[in-house]
């Protein structure tokens, strides 16, 4: 490829990240009309969108806006988003091909009114989200996305799981601040980027219970931050993402795989983005994963990742799984046992509605 | 006129007393008085069965008093009665309290007065007690302690009183008329309660006729503690039955030892529960069909012919264990970020 094709290529994704800039705007204004017009301008009619649990598969912009925006709004009236990642590139890896954008952040709103079932707090809430788009022609034909709700749910006292064993808070952009990247496309760096995480999971998978730390050494900086999705929370260092993470998986699970190959792969700088959908699959056969009795039951996850890499290493990575779609392939239902938990809240708190309670 | 129940409700009295003041030299004088050198002591997991009064202070007591130096237990529940199997049983419920400075099963401790509750029954044979089941509410300590590692509650969590009547200390002589009614009466709201959800919805248990409309149930930490009949059935029995619909369906294979004692009446069995975990819904478990045993060791007070509470000690730590989860593992998982350590006793200035 020489070096104009390659500025040439480089440049739709410059493109492709400044095609966001209306959308990003509207969604810091939540004014309806401002977000539903570019939700339309940006997304193909019938673009596939995957969102995860509760919302199902959705398709094109009005679904978007009916089933998760419209009542994102009404229950949570002044959101906005605030996105810490905006990145662009190519699907990394031999001839594979698609155009991908990558946008992570988190939503802040005063949650008013109830939200999925989700109780209202009537005080100002957060929730993650980390997107995947990819682009055809100038418009959005696919999306893939987890926001955060188990997040919510700790926020509202609603988390009916065991607690995590990470920390939990709204997770910080990367700490260089220039997550937002708008600098012309460098298909060198993004590859460099990609090919550390590549070589890392690779690594990642050969650990065990035995060697639960394996494929943290030598690819990741010792002061490394892990920002995992609600239920298992953030860890700081190789002994604390080993333990918060890595031993817990390493113990509950077995033929615990990555869809490497199958998955998306994009860089952009220094900053790489994985998902899949799945993108993973496991058996889940000891104790140790999210305090649950083993199962024997093989479930796949969806999981959508950045990292940033720092002078050769990984010094950040954002980690969100769909959690709920993860309980309810274990048998579990998550919003059910909420609502029941919701129900004790809400009968100790609104004493008028006591007879709620009876069935 | 003296009876065998108000005997043996005498025989207790003295180490009852030695653990209001809980000193290491009387406990163990009383427990060698009271209880047989081959008696087996049924105690909750982690401590599994004991044999004689030496292995049960070395095992449970030596560490409790040593992480609560000012130890002192408190009954609020003392009776006694015959089982339709002739078997003598004392059960006694009540509290342990104490300042908690010292990790107990790696618990780590609070600093402040904490709570452990206990329904004990003994079976007496000829004035000595040579069987013991015991429940301890350990996981009611890690919730105080703010490091309990599994799904919250659905019920309310707090220091469970004892019967509002104030009259659980039951004295003799014994009054067998009473006694029974009070037995026979929870017998039958049993009878009826395991009518759902084989033989018919929630209206099969005819829980109105049984319990009275202001009844608290107390059950262990974990579920928590629901009052009237839809605190009961929302915070307990609707996950309870979600998760394991043929509750009750296994009676030859258990032994129930049902006791009445004025207006109460008491229930121990090791194990008096079976039944398979085949949903979801019951302590925000992964249901994978396991079929686990339970003791449940229970109290009722009866109030006008229904009951008005129910005291309920379940061993959700063994229930845990069967389903394949070391709660104990987990916490300690958990303790790996958290300063560990023992807090000075007494805790701060005098």
């Amino acid at each position: 490829m020489s070096t104009s094709q390659s500025s040439t290529r480089g440049r739709i994704h410059d493109e492709n990240r400044l095609r966001f800039a209306p959308l990003r705007h509207a969604l810091r204004s939540a004014d309806a009309a401002a977000i539903r017009g570019a939700l339309q301008d940006v997304f193909a009619p019938g673009a596939a969108i995957r969102l995860g649990e509760p919302f199902g598969e959705l398709s094109g912009p009005d679904d978007l806006w009916s089933c998760v925006y419209q009542p994102l709004l009404a229950s949570l009236p002044d959101f906005e988003r605030a996105d810490f990642i905006l990145m662009a590139g190519p699907r990394w890896g031999g001839a594979k091909a698609g155009d991908w954008v990558g946008l992570g952040g988190n939503i802040i709103g005063t949650f008013k009114s109830s939200w999925l079932g989700i109780p209202a707090t009537d005080a100002p809430v957060f929730l993650r989200y980390h997107e995947y788009y990819r682009i055809e022609a100038g418009q959005i034909v696919e999306m893939e996305g987890v926001w955060d709700l188990p997040q919510l749910m700790i926020q509202a006292g609603a988390w009916p799981m065991a607690p995590q064993p990470g920390v939990e808070w709204m997770c910080p952009g990367p700490s260089t601040c220039k997550g937002v990247i708008d600098k012309p496309f460098d298909p060198d760096a993004a590859d460099r980027s990609v090919r550390l995480v590549w070589d890392m999971l690779h690594e990642l998978k050969h650990g065990d219970v035995a060697t639960p730390g394996r494929g943290l050494g030598g690819y990741w900086h010792p002061r490394a931050a892990w920002y995992g999705p609600a239920g298992i929370g953030s860890a700081r260092g190789h002994a604390g993402i080993r333990d918060v993470v890595l031993s817990g998986f390493r113990r509950g699970l077995s033929e615990n795989t990555r869809h490497l190959d199958d998955g998306v792969f994009f860089g952009d700088d220094d900053l790489v983005a994985f998902t899949g959908w799945p993108s993973g699959t496991a058996r889940h056969t000891g104790e140790g994963f999210l305090g649950l009795t083993p199962t024997g039951e093989t479930f796949t996850r969806r999981s959508l990742d950045f990292w940033r890499v720092e002078e050769g290493q990984i010094r950040e990575n954002w980690v969100l799984v769909d959690m709920i779609d993860l309980y309810q392939q274990l048998g579990i239902n998550v919003f059910e046992r909420m609502a029941a938990l919701k129900h004790k809240k809400t009968a100790r708190r609104k004493p008028k509605d006591r007879t709620e309670q009876n069935d | 006129m003296t009876d065998v129940h108000t005997d043996n409700k005498s025989a207790i009295t003295p180490l009852r007393a030695a653990m209001v003041d809980f000193e290491e030299v009387s406990v163990r004088a009383e427990l060698d008085r009271l209880i047989a050198p081959d008696a087996v002591v049924h105690m909750p997991h982690p401590f599994g069965d004991l044999i004689g009064p030496e292995e049960l202070y070395d095992t449970c007591y030596r560490p409790l008093f040593a992480a609560m130096p000012d130890l002192e237990r408190r009954d609020w529940i003392v009776m006694g009665g015959q089982t339709e199997h002739g078997d003598d049983w004392i059960g006694c419920g009540g509290h342990y309290m104490g300042t908690f400075v010292v990790p107990w099963l790696d618990i780590p401790p609070t600093g402040h007065l904490t709570h452990l509750r206990f329904h004990e029954f003994y079976r007496f044979v000829a004035g000595r007690v040579v069987e013991v089941q015991t429940l301890w509410d350990i996981p009611e300590v890690m919730m105080q302690a703010d490091v309990w590692p599994m799904a919250p509650s659905l019920g309310l969590e707090f220091c469970i009183p004892g019967p509002a009547t104030m009259d659980g200390l039951v004295p003799g002589p014994k009054d067998t008329a009473r006694s029974d009614a009070s037995c026979q009466h929870v017998v039958d709201m049993l009878n009826h309660m395991k009518k759902h959800p084989s033989q018919g919805g929630p209206e099969a248990m005819e829980m109105p006729r049984f319990w009275h409309e202001r009844m608290n149930w107390y059950g262990p930490a974990g579920i928590g503690t629901g009052r009237g009949i839809a605190g009961f059935r929302n915070w307990h029995q609707i996950p309870f039955l979600n998760g394991m619909p043929d509750r009750g369906q296994y009676v030859d294979e258990i032994t129930y030892h049902f006791f009445g004692d004025g207006d109460y009446c008491a229930v121990t069995g090791w194990p008096n529960m079976i039944q398979t975990v085949t949903q979801g819904g019951w302590l925000g478990i992964a249901p994978a069909g396991q079929r686990i045993t339970m003791r449940s060791l229970d109290f009722w007070r009866i109030e006008h012919g229904k009951i008005r509470e129910n005291w309920v000690m379940v061993d959700i730590l063994d229930a845990y264990r069967q389903l394949g989860v070391d709660v104990f593992a987990r916490l300690r998982e958990f303790n790996k970020a958290r300063p560990g350590g023992v807090i000075p006793f007494p805790v701060g200035d005098i």
